[in-house]
């Protein structure tokens, strides 16, 4: 049986063996037909609850119809009923020899709101009355006498709790008990699995420190001691010579031993470099590395891919070239600074075919690789013109301004007219930074433009890398009545632009606000704030 | 022989410096953080320390002033990653360190420098 299975089976028998049999017990002061009789009889009245005898004409019987007391009135041909009696003690002593006579010569009957109700559903409508407290238990104690077994026995048995899941019936209880046991369950349940993990926790932080004072020692004098060529040559038994074969051949030793090769690899240089590296695959861990790869969790590819990017092993490049378009951002960004690292051809055809945006964080990151590449690699960066998805084309744009490539501004000039205008923004800000004036006509298109953005871009772009029909065209605008800071930008590069013709078109203005500008450009406190 | 303290947070890293410089016959010292440092150039008396800048507790900077203060004549070399703060690797020429030797590093390198300044 199951572990889940056991506890399904432990809470049904917690609910319907204990729970069950005591809660009927302890709510109702009655669990019987006697002692329910003997509980009616201690009651005064109940509201809406009657009692009458009932007979059947048979022999022996005829007496009793004479008997005035219970004012008997006929039903039907053979069947008489008496008066009724609001308490059950009074009608209970006018009939109980009768009741008692064998065979009985009367029936009792209850009636609830005057219509007859049998045992249980009288016995439900006293136990709602109680729950409700419209009638209490009376204080003295339950003794049931001779007479009233007697009485229960005219009453077909029913037990009260007649199933076990009897308990089920009342829902505001199973609620609050599955609560409570829920949390009961729950706590317990959380309290282990903390000592669990704190017992698992500490025991391997303990098996770290040692294996971490195994590993240095050794490492430190193969480091020292032993040459590149050396290392490459060593044997298993070599290995065990220098870690104990048991541990070794342990999975937490190698993380352990994996980790600290890292951690000495990024803050060593030179020849142990090589020989760290050298190290890692004659121990056979860049194999643990792959096969991280090859985990359903992202934190450990992850780990794997930075493993090895650090440690050079090219042989897992093809895995890593499969994760570069990965669900998982982490996962995707690290696999492409890997592949980028590591391979001898590598081009960012890789970053254009991914389908995934490009955020902030991946392209700095990408930047900061490709700055570096970029003396070595060819990259082809223009590639990325044309990739999937804006973002990496952005990127593109973003690059050939920040590693200023002016050899690819033909191939962006090329494109600049046909892509959307956020593009054309990133486009125009690479035309102001690197300083392309061959490219002032595609400025006084974006000037023209109906996309404020883009002909705010376009009014930067056009201070540097402008003509006369741009500032003629900043004079259009600053006559159509901009915003104070539209009129600011344009004004501002207008006279970055052409002097003469800003002069010109300020001498003229009777615009207290343009003077009040010109007064503020023209200020040498001011003009950069 | 000359006695060498080394200051470092990292193991691996002070480790491996130990190592290579007990063969080169030098006594070394090893402490972990800032202010078993200084605890150590009391009761130590070295020759040369070698120092991390970010530590636990007190950092090297600190560790040089106390050195500067206490054991005037003593040299120091700063082993610290070149991620530092300029402003840092200034502080620490113009209080007088021997030398600063930036991470990634060669050991070999280190050994060859200590052995210029100590002797």
């Amino acid at each position: 049986m199951g572990k889940r299975s056991t506890l399904v089976y432990f809470i049904v028998v917690l609910f319907t063996i204990n729970l069950g049999e005591s809660f009927a017990q302890d709510s109702l002061p009655y669990r019987d037909s006697t002692s329910f009789f003997k509980f009616l009889e201690q009651q005064e009245e109940i509201p809406a609850l009657v009692y009458r005898f009932k007979l059947e004409l048979k022999e022996g019987s005829e007496a009793l119809l004479a008997d005035s007391t219970f004012q008997f009135s006929q039903l039907d041909n053979s069947t008489w009923i008496s008066k009724t009696y609001p308490n059950f003690s009074s009608w209970y002593a006018a009939g109980a020899e009768y009741l008692a006579s064998d065979p009985p010569l009367l029936q009792p009957e209850f009636l609830v709101y005057e219509e007859v109700s049998d045992y249980q559903a009288t016995l439900d409508y006293v136990s709602n009355l109680l729950r409700n407290q419209d009638i209490f238990i009376p204080e003295s104690s339950l003794e049931v006498g001779d007479e009233l077994v007697m009485l229960a026995n005219l009453v077909p048995y029913e037990p009260m709790v007649k199933y076990r899941f009897h308990f089920f019936s009342d829902y505001k209880l199973v609620i609050v008990v599955s609560l409570i046991v829920f949390f009961l369950i729950m706590a317990i349940g959380m309290i282990l699995f903390m000592v669990v993990i704190k017992t698992r926790h500490s025991k391997i932080e303990a098996l770290k420190e040692k294996y971490e004072a195994q590993i240095i020692g050794p490492l430190s004098e193969v480091l020292f001691e032993k040459s590149e060529e050396e290392i490459n040559l060593m044997t298993d038994a070599d290995i065990y010579a220098i870690f104990p074969e048991k541990d070794f051949k342990k999975k937490l030793f190698k993380e352990v031993l994996i980790d600290k090769i890292i951690s000495l690899n990024k803050k060593m240089k030179g020849d142990f470099k090589d020989k760290l590296k050298s190290l890692y695959k004659k121990f056979k861990l860049d194999t643990i590395s792959y096969n991280n790869l090859k985990s359903k969790r992202w934190d450990v590819v992850t780990r794997g891919l930075v493993e090895i990017n650090e440690m050079d092993v090219v042989e897992a490049l093809p895995v890593v070239r499969d994760l570069t378009n990965a669900s998982n951002f982490y996962i995707r960004s690290q696999s492409i600074a890997t592949l980028l690292n590591l391979s001898e051809k590598v081009d960012l055809s890789t970053i254009k075919k991914q389908s995934y945006p490009l955020s902030r964080w991946q392209q700095m990151n990408y930047l900061r690789i490709i700055k570096y590449l970029q003396i070595q690699k060819s990259l082809n960066i223009d590639t990325l013109f044309y990739g999937e998805n804006q973002t990496i084309r952005l990127f593109g744009y973003k690059l050939v301004r920040m590693l200023g490539r002016v050899d690819l501004i033909g191939q962006l000039a090329e494109i600049a007219p046909n892509v959307d205008d956020v593009e054309k923004i990133e486009i125009l800000k690479t035309y102001k930074i690197i300083g392309i004036h061959t490219e002032a006509t595609f400025v006084n298109q974006c000037l023209r433009s109906e996309n404020p953005e883009l002909v705010v871009a376009a009014a930067k772009a056009s201070g540097v890398i402008g003509d006369q029909v741009s500032a003629h065209i900043l004079i259009e605008l600053l006559n159509d009545q901009p915003s104070f800071q539209l009129k600011m930008l344009f004004l501002d590069n207008l006279m970055k632009l052409d002097q003469t013709m800003y002069q010109e078109y300020i001498s003229k203005s009777n615009d207290l606000e343009l003077n009040q500008i010109h007064a503020h450009l023209i200020d040498p406190l001011l003009q950069h704030v | 022989m000359k006695k060498i303290l080394i200051i470092e947070d990292d193991l691996l890293i002070s480790s491996l410096v130990e190592f290579r410089l007990k063969k080169d016959g030098y006594i070394t010292h090893l402490v972990q953080d800032g202010n078993e440092g200084t605890k150590a150039i009391e009761s130590f008396d070295p020759d040369l320390i070698i120092t991390d800048v970010m530590m636990p507790f007190k950092s090297g900077i600190e560790i040089i002033h106390y050195a500067r203060k206490n054991k005037p004549d003593t040299p120091i070399i700063v082993l610290s990653s070149l991620g530092e703060e300029e402003k840092i690797v200034l502080e620490a020429f113009n209080l007088g360190v021997a030398d600063f030797i930036p991470k990634p590093f060669n050991p070999n390198e280190l050994a060859i420098r200590v052995k210029r300044i100590i002797r």
